[in-house]
């Protein structure tokens, strides 16, 4: 069992939960490798959610894979929907969607396009904002997944703001490394600690307040159900690279794939 | 097929659009045609980018990118494109995914503007594509999208008929849209196939011409037939950005 493992675990517990949530997580939006991971681990444990594998199909049986763009594979049967169908979703409540921005602050507004300099002349270029824009403002659910918990990606005030501080929503979490926080009423509470992390850590780490450290229970470790659901749908752990496996573990994947 | 009057429907300062979804199903041979054919100052429209837009960047034929997002999935950044931008050698317009796709509604529909599902609080709302206005109806602020309506689309598909269907195994994206928005449009498929009508992703109407080659969207993939070339990417990524060889088979 790795780190890594338990972030996944404590992501598909998040899925579960969400399902039974108000309103109900029907889709869940495959924003990467590790959600899809967590999607597969939440429907091995019994949650009724479906992966959308893109803008057009919102039930697939995806594969983790190092180039992930629309590699779904074993549909359910489901036919092309149009694309506003994401959106249509969205505004329903029904998606999960677990994000990675490049910078997270503490009135929960997220960064993917640039980091210093301007507008027409970034310091450091990111891809762009995607569906940060929309994410926020929805009443669907969402998590901001930050391995990195560290202050190179909280910080006090996001660069740009792709995504402005979300209203009110079923889901609006932050899981990182070192524990889940939640984010309300403008304020950013913990909600629970990693086994092994005291609250002086999440002090040390994150360059905003976060409340509630004292009392937040432990999550749970990796149960060898979670294990096995994990090594059934990712054996080789692909979904570790969005999670802080270094990229050049990536050599002997890319290596077995030519030989493909 | 092999779309020979493609270069006719090219020229300089177009708009581009090109379909596909990060490392899938970019149209990367029909965009290497457009390199060929020596038009420049391309504004170029994906909805979210990757070797498409590095290639074209690396080319020196872009003036403009249009997108949600340009990245290497899983290989990390961009690098033309990330010190494109960072030099101001081309001008990026950044849009989100929901308001991207309302603006290539819009021009679908032969609409100005479109609303979208955008906060209007976001950064991306800018004056010159994404405006806020009051909605007339209930006076609440809204996010208007400007249409976009590119004078050529390119996209990829699995499979063509004869009657130029385009068929698809995995997420369509925004294809559907930019063939619907575009003046005019061309297709790369992987492999012609036999008309199946619950199978057609995109109707022969909108498609002007195809060319059949399985190897259309190298190194970026068509699932689950064609893979993508992860050793390309990865070399891609770790590098400059500037030579075009590297994205040439």
């Amino acid at each position: 069992m790795s780190d890594l493992d338990l972030i996944l675990a404590v992501m598909s517990r998040e899925i579960g939960r969400a399902t039974a949530g108000e309103p109900p997580l029907r889709v869940l939006a495959m924003t990467s490798n590790a959600s899809m991971v967590a999607g597969e681990m939440a429907r091995a444990a019994g949650a009724d959610v479906r992966i959308s594998v893109g803008f057009t199909r919102h039930e697939g049986r995806p594969r983790p894979a190092l180039g992930l763009g629309a590699a779904a594979l074993g549909f359910d049967g489901t036919p092309v929907a149009p694309p506003s169908d994401t959106f249509v979703l969205l505004r329903r409540g029904w998606v999960g969607v677990f994000v990675s921005p490049a910078q997270l602050d503490a009135a929960c507004r997220t960064n993917l396009s640039r980091v210093g300099g301007t507008d027409d002349a970034p310091a450091v270029a990111l891809p762009g904002s995607r569906g940060l824009p929309e994410n926020n403002t929805s009443p669907s659910h969402v998590w901001y997944l930050v391995p990195d918990h560290s202050a190179r990606v909280l910080v006090q005030a996001v660069d740009f703001v792709s995504g402005p501080t979300p209203r009110p929503g079923p889901t609006r979490r932050l899981v990182t490394r070192l524990g889940m926080f939640d984010y309300s009423d403008g304020n950013w509470r913990a909600r629970g600690l990693m086994p092994e992390v005291a609250p002086e850590d999440v002090v040390a780490a994150t360059p905003f307040e976060v409340g509630d450290l004292d009392s937040a229970p432990r999550l749970a470790p990796t149960t060898p159900a979670e294990l096995a659901a994990i090594d059934a749908v990712d054996p080789g752990r692909i979904s570790h690279f969005d999670l802080g496996r270094p990229a050049a573990e990536m050599a002997p994947i890319i290596a077995e794939e030519r030989r493909r | 097929m092999n779309a020979a009057g493609f270069e006719d429907r090219l020229s300089d300062g177009m708009t581009l659009a090109i379909g596909g979804l990060g490392l899938q199903r970019k149209p990367m041979s029909l965009i290497r045609r457009v390199v060929d054919s020596g038009v420049t100052d391309l504004r170029v429209v994906t909805y979210l980018g990757s070797v498409d837009v590095e290639f074209l960047i690396a080319a020196g034929v872009v003036a403009e990118v249009h997108s949600a997002g340009v990245g290497m999935d899983g290989f990390g950044l961009a690098p033309a494109f990330r010190r494109a931008r960072q030099t101001g050698s081309i001008r990026f317009v950044e849009w989100s995914e929901g308001s991207l796709m309302s603006a290539l509604e819009a021009g679908a529909r032969g609409l100005p503007s479109m609303p979208t599902p955008t906060d209007p609080r976001s950064d991306v709302v800018h004056g010159e594509w994404l405006r806020v206005a009051p909605d007339p109806f209930t006076n609440q602020e809204i996010v208007i999208a400007r249409a976009l309506e590119p004078d050529v689309a390119v996209v990829h598909a699995a499979g063509v008929d004869d009657q130029r269907n385009l068929y698809c195994h995995g997420d369509l994206g925004v294809d559907g849209l930019m063939v619907r928005a575009a003046a005019t449009s061309v297709a790369s498929a992987s492999v012609a196939v036999a008309f199946d009508a619950p199978g057609v992703a995109i109707s022969g109407m909108w498609i002007d011409d195809v060319v059949v080659d399985p190897t259309a969207t190298w190194p970026t993939g068509c699932e689950p037939d064609v893979l993508i070339d992860l050793a390309t990417m990865s070399t891609w990524a770790a590098g400059t950005g500037d030579d075009v060889t590297g994205l040439v088979p």
